[in-house]
Formats: C-alpha cells, sequence, structure tokens
C-alpha cells in the first residue's frame, strides 16, 4: 500500500513490478490478506512511511497482528502512543525499528564505540546542530503553500515541525553516540511567521548533569543549508566532531596532539562500524548504505540472529525522541523554562 | 545462505522519507543482503543490483 489513492498505489506497484494481487486497498485489507498467506510467502515485516501522525494506528494494528515494524521518526504523535508502541513490542517479542538513519553511519558508530572505552575523558560539553533552508520558500509563497506541507499542520505532523522533524534526529545521535540521556532541556522556538502554527527555528539548551551541558540548534530556515546536521562532544583529554554532509571523516582533537582523523574500511576501527562499510577503503559511502546498515540490524533481529546493541534504534529510542520532543515545546510555550525529560 | 525476509511498505507517495523520495534505499538494502526479497522493489531489480555490487 503506497498511497492513499489506490489507483497511484497501483501505479507504483506495476512500476516497480510488484504483483497487483499484494497491492492493498488499506492497512487492514493488507493485513487481513498478508495474515491469511502460508507462513513462507507472508510478509514479516512492513516499513512504515507515512506522515506523523499515521505512524502509531498502523504501527499497533500490525504488531498486534504479528508482523515487524520498521517504522519513520518521529515515532507517534505522544509520549503516551510511544510508550503503548513500547509495551506491545515487549509483550509481543517483535523487532521495532527506528529509522534515525544516521546512527547507521560507520563514523558514528566509531564515535560511539571511542566514547564508550572513555578516551575522551570526562564528557563536559556536548553540542549537535542541524541545519535546513528548505521551508524559506513554502513558508515565504501563498497560503495554500503553507498548508499543503503537511509537515506544518499539527494534524498531521504532531506538536512539532522543526525539533520534530530535525532537532530529534539530533538528539538521538547525542544519546546514541554518547550513552547519556539528557534530564532536562529549556527552549526557545521560532515559527518565524505568524501564519506558521509550528515551530520552524529554535535552541534547545540541555543538561545531563551538574556539569555536563549542551546544546541543540535546529532550524529549517536557514537559506542554503541542506542537511547540515553536526555533532561535537568535547571531553577532558579529548573531543570528536563529526558532520552530516562529509560522513566519512571523524577528527578527533586534543590540546596535546595532533588532530586523527579515523575513515572507514580501516581494521583499527570498531567492528561494528568497520561492518558498517562494504567497499574498501577510500570509496566514499553514503546516506544509503547508513539506511541500510539500520534494515541490515533489523534484519538480523527479525531472522533471530546475535546483533550488536546500536545497529538499529530500538522503540525504545522512539520514546525517547517523543518525549524530547514534547519536553521542548512545553517549554517554550511556558515562558522558557527548564522541563524534566 | 541467508534468510531472506519479505517486507511490506505502507506510504511511499507523500515524501515522507529518504526511503520515498528514493525507493533506492531500499534497493541498496537488498543489495547490502539485507532484504533480498523484499515485496518492494522487485527481487529482479534487487537481483541485478546485487550481481552489480559483486
Amino acid at each position: 500500500m503506497f498511497d492513499a489513492d489506490y489507483e497511484k498505489s497501483r501505479q507504483f506497484a506495476q512500476n516497480e513490478e510488484i504483483s497487483l494481487d499484494r497491492c492493498y486497498k488499506s492497512v487492514e485489507e493488507l493485513i487481513k490478506a498478508e495474515s491469511a498467506l502460508p507462513s513462507g510467502s507472508r510478509m514479516e515485516v512492513v516499513s512504515i512511511v507515512t506522515p506523523n501522525a499515521l505512524h502509531f494506528a498502523f504501527a499497533k494494528s500490525l504488531l498486534n497482528a504479528g508482523f515487524h515494524v520498521v517504522c519513520e521518526k518521529p515515532m507517534t504523535i505522544t509520549v503516551n502512543e510511544a510508550e503503548e508502541l513500547e509495551k506491545l513490542v515487549a509483550d509481543k517479542k517483535l523487532t521495532f525499528a527506528l529509522t534515525h538513519t544516521y546512527t547507521g553511519y560507520p563514523m558514528i558508530r566509531q564515535m560511539r564505540d571511542i566514547i564508550s572505552k572513555g578516551l575522551l575523558g570526562t564528557i563536559q560539553r556536548i553540542d549537535a546542530q542541524y541545519y535546513q533552508g528548505w521551508i524559506n520558500s513554502i513558508i515565504h509563497g501563498t497560503e495554500s503553500r503553507i498548508t499543503g506541507v503537511w509537515r506544518l499542520d499539527p494534524k498531521h505532523a504532531g506538536a512539532s515541525s522543526c525539533m520534530g522533524d530535525i532537532g530529534v534526529h539530533a538528539f538521538n545521535l547525542i544519546e546514541y553516540t554518547t550513552g547519556l540521556e539528557v534530564k532536562e532541556v529549556l527552549s526557545d522556538l521560532n515559527p518565524v511567521k505568524d501564519d506558521v502554527q509550528l515551530d520552524l527555528d529554535g535552541t534547545v539548551l540541555l543538561r545531563f548533569s551538574k556539569y555536563l551541558k549542551g546544546v541543540i540548534r535546529a532550524s529549517q530556515v536557514c537559506g542554503g543549508e541542506e542537511n547540515g546536521l553536526t555533532i561535537a562532544v568535547y571531553g577532558s583529554k579529548a573531543s570528536l566532531k563529526w558532520a552530516q554532509e562529509d560522513p566519512n571523516y571523524l577528527y578527533m582533537l586534543s590540546d596535546s596532539e595532533p588532530t586523527k582523523i579515523f575513515k572507514p574500511a580501516h581494521g583499527f576501527n570498531d567492528p561494528l562500524a568497520e561492518s558498517s562499510h562494504t567497499m574498501p577503503a577510500g570509496h566514499p559511502e553514503g546516506i544509503y548504505e547508513a539506511l541500510a546498515n539500520i534494515y541490515k540490524g533489523a534484519a538480523k533481529s527479525i531472522r533471530g540472529e546475535k546483533f550488536t546493541p546500536g545497529e538499529f534504534p530500538t522503540v525504545h529510542d522512539g520514546v525517547r525522541g517523543m518525549k524530547f520532543i514534547h519536553a521542548v515545546v512545553d517549554s517554550n510555550s511556558s515562558g522558557n523554562k527548564w522541563i524534566t525529560i | 545462505m541467508m534468510k531472506k525476509i519479505k517486507m511490506g511498505m505502507i506510504g511511499g507517495g507523500i515524501g515522507a522519507s529518504s526511503v520515498t523520495h528514493t525507493d533506492v534505499p531500499l534497493e541498496y538494502a537488498m543489495t547490502s543482503k539485507l532484504l533480498a526479497e523484499c515485496l518492494m522493489p522487485t527481487t529482479k531489480r534487487a537481483d541485478n543490483l546485487h550481481k552489480t555490487r559483486k
């Protein structure tokens, strides 16, 4: 089922050479028909790539019917929905992968390994930034163009546009690479125009502990920016910096040594980082392979094979993301107060 | 031989994600021997790509 319009869905299926008898009019029909097939030919997992407001209902139905799920982020609209899915996944003992794609990059996995080994010393500062500019041309167009973009409509997008779509990626990368949890947030969000209901830009101060703080900056109105996701983790002994638009280089900085540059496809890397790159060294890979690595981890889990924690974002990462989004929105709407996640 | 996984998909026409902006990621997923018998896109196309990457 590839489109709400059945004819468009059939056309898509034909273009992809998919049998039309497995192209369904509704999710209910998909579940009913596939459940009736013999186990050898029945689908095992479903990838949900719809607007945000549809994730929860579809995921819940699929899990209840015994299917594994791969789901776009943000996972749900509310925290309660996210927690309900987490409980359901545990009860059903099914695989749920959330496509925080950037965790599939080899150098992000290398970053996680370096930090887990304590090579940065005591972490003292964490910064993440995700700047885009694509909404600029939309919000400065006509009203119909604004309402035609589902990400700007709370009914479809949820409580946030910028933080819900890309700020949450920065949040996820921070918790993924450091293994730390953000405890409190204070946000200042900006819808940029009167006729925009959701945030398109914002800054979030982070508190991890008494002596560890950080910041997330995210924007959809930074003209000329594309997918400018960066993360920097500063420690007492060394620091790490990585940028999504140049993903095959991880920089390790120090006050006492020259800068080190980690790259994929070298034996000194962490085994998970090393297995996340398929070509010989010096052949750049990118976002497609990062996404494929998420699916690879999910596939191992679905098959019941051993996999490394961190091979794919889980339903718990989805719960954390929803708590972050709502805490950020609550902080802003309550006069920029600190909110506990 | 690695067990193949059959995957369905909901959405794809609205541009909700990088998957739907272009279906190539799923092709790559399959060429990486991940989901080599997905419902989408076709095994035929995936097999061709897989041979290319060998």
